[in-house]
């Protein structure tokens, strides 16, 4: 007994001597600063002078900000609208990738997944440029085919939707993992379902989707997180407008911070962000309980 | 058969096409970045250039920075990959192999502090790391990167939980420490896993805004990324030709990494998506 116990705390030192470097880490990266913001959320702080207590102002004037109710109205926008329509090309693409066999999809998989690599920054001045209502490339295009273009970033109604074309370039990550969870789903339910003389659609519908909902909830889950923080695109293109109509939450944060230096407000809208992103992730992924199939094991 | 055939030619035309419109802004950067100012402002624009006016490249290097800049990003995306692999190999070791009591606790509330976004520790961040006295530096995008990272140490850990136990035991009876073990066993042994990790880290700093935005005010000390959206704040709508030339090169390190790489990039994301492996 008294042995066990001296082993497990010689144990116990060494794994602390590993996980050291972490746990530092984790408390000055991670946990304080996280526990910090709460308080900084509760305070009136503009670096220059120590943070004052306010209570729950902060929040209050949040609910009462129209133009923090403006970044979180164009942030759910981008989430519920832009973000299910990429996911929705990622996923009919990577089918479409999956039945033409490994061998040849193999480069243009690759091809997806390259834009993933693009800074955002080069991505969004690219972009600046292509829809450029006077210049631009794409409305060129649009005439062509005659259509009357938008001014994109230059119209608050047509900004949104311009950054949400952008986004479908990110898609190629979410393709990969659909396109490994689909090597996985067995060809024998295919078979199966061929001699019953089952559809393609049906096939997709009910053998498919169900097959890879694990994946389906990955990428949505780190998707959605992602999409809630949309900072670098809209900052660079619009910084947020034209009539706040592209301004996110995380552009509303950082302004407040480092433009404004209203620290305290910054984290309060923060903490509001974090509390949605948490309690989403969790509706989710429990929702997801009765829906996502998971094989044995 | 001929049905499955002609089905499978369609598919491939559309995935070409999508392809072809995948590529396409990346082909636009470069048509862009060689024209000569007169051109590039003409409408409708033209698809090729009619002449190519390759000095842009040289005017761009001149006219920002470039190669600060440039140095900049190569040193924090370096070091911070140098230090992110070392260490989180290191603490995934301490989870993976060594048995303590609390192992599995301190496990799962570092894979909790995955869920904190970034948006929320930002403030507080600057406000130490200006306590620290890192704000003038470089310091505050790469020292943190060698107290490892929440995901790289569960991508490890996996990795290493695959290595038998009795290949430890075996050079533990011969008297090995565990520092030694994961020196000279384990860190060779999951070299194409840190290739992995080292590749995702590097081309997420390279790409990184948001935190050289806020930490870094110094004009000297600006990334590729920040000084290419400084010159458009600066001088936009007026010289693009040189901004997508500058574009253009801080590109070509990554499609240098995506060339020689995305295989193990692809790997890579299979893997740290949990569902294999």
């Amino acid at each position: 007994m008294k042995r066990r116990t001296c082993t497990s705390l010689r144990n116990l030192r060494i794994g602390l001597f590993f996980v050291g470097p972490w746990l530092i880490g984790l408390t000055v990266f991670n946990i304080v600063p996280f526990m910090l913001s709460l308080y900084y959320s509760l305070t009136n702080y503009s670096l220059l002078s120590p943070p004052v207590w306010t209570g729950f102002n902060n929040f209050r004037w949040l609910f009462e900000d129209e133009t923090f109710r403006l970044a979180l109205w164009n942030t759910f926008y981008f989430v519920l609208i832009g973000f299910p329509l990429t996911q929705l090309a990622a996923l009919v693409l990577a089918i479409m990738l999956h039945s033409i066999g490994e061998k040849s999809m193999k480069w243009f998989r690759a091809a997806y997944y390259f834009p993933g690599l693009v800074p955002g920054v080069v991505m969004a001045l690219t972009w600046m440029l292509m829809m450029n209502p006077n210049f631009g490339i794409f409305n060129f295009f649009l005439s062509k085919l005659g259509i009357s273009s938008p001014l994109w970033f230059d119209d608050p109604f047509w900004a949104k939707p311009g950054i949400i074309l952008l986004s479908f370039w990110y898609i190629g990550g979410s393709i990969i993992i659909y396109l490994a969870a689909l090597k996985d789903v067995p060809v024998e339910l295919y078979e199966a379902a061929s001699l019953d003389g089952a559809s393609m659609w049906y096939r997709i519908i009910k053998i498919t989707i169900p097959m890879i909902s694990p994946a389906i909830l990955f990428n949505t889950v780190v998707g959605m997180i992602a999409t809630f923080q949309l900072f670098t695109e809209p900052f660079i293109i619009t910084g947020g407008g034209p009539d706040y109509s592209t301004l996110t939450v995380g552009i509303f944060i950082y302004n407040q911070a480092f433009r404004f230096l209203h620290m305290g407000y910054a984290s309060a809208a923060a903490w509001v962000l974090f509390v949605i992103i948490f309690a989403l992730t969790f509706l989710l992924l429990k929702i997801s309980k009765g829906i996502v199939y998971y094989r044995g094991g | 058969m001929g049905k499955n055939k002609w089905g499978k030619l369609i598919i491939i035309v559309i995935l070409a096409i999508g392809v072809a419109i995948f590529m396409f802004p990346f082909y636009w950067m470069v048509i862009e970045s060689l024209k000569s100012s007169g051109e590039f402002m003409k409408m409708p624009p033209t698809l090729f250039p009619k002449a190519f006016h390759f000095s842009n490249y040289a005017e761009t290097v001149n006219y920002i920075p470039f190669f600060r800049y440039f140095w900049n990003t190569l040193f924090i995306s370096s070091m911070s990959t140098i230090g992110m692999v070392l260490s989180s190999s290191f603490v995934a070791y301490g989870f993976a192999k060594v048995k303590w009591p609390g192992r599995e606790i301190v496990f799962a509330i570092s894979l909790g502090t995955m869920m904190i976004p970034f948006m929320v520790v930002m403030v507080p961040l600057y406000i130490e790391f200006k306590a620290f006295g890192w704000l003038g530096s470089l310091k505050p995008l790469w020292i943190p990167s060698w107290f490892a990272n929440a995901w790289n140490i569960f991508f490890l850990r996996q990795f290493y939980r695959g290595i038998p136990d009795e290949l430890m035991d075996a050079a533990r009876i011969d008297g090995a420490s565990h520092f030694h073990l994961w020196a000279k066993v384990v860190l060779p042994l999951s070299k194409p896993a840190l290739v992995v990790a080292a590749l995702f880290h590097f081309v997420f700093n390279w790409k990184d805004f948001l935190a050289p935005l806020v930490f870094i005010s110094n004009q000297k000390l600006y990334t590729l990324s920040l000084g290419l959206s400084f010159f458009q704040s600066q001088h936009g709508g007026v010289e693009w030709q040189y901004l997508m030339a500058a574009a253009v090169l801080t590109t070509i390190p990554t499609m240098i990494i995506f060339f020689f790489a995305s295989k193990y990039l692809i790997e890579g994301i299979h893997i740290t998506s949990g569902l294999k492996g």
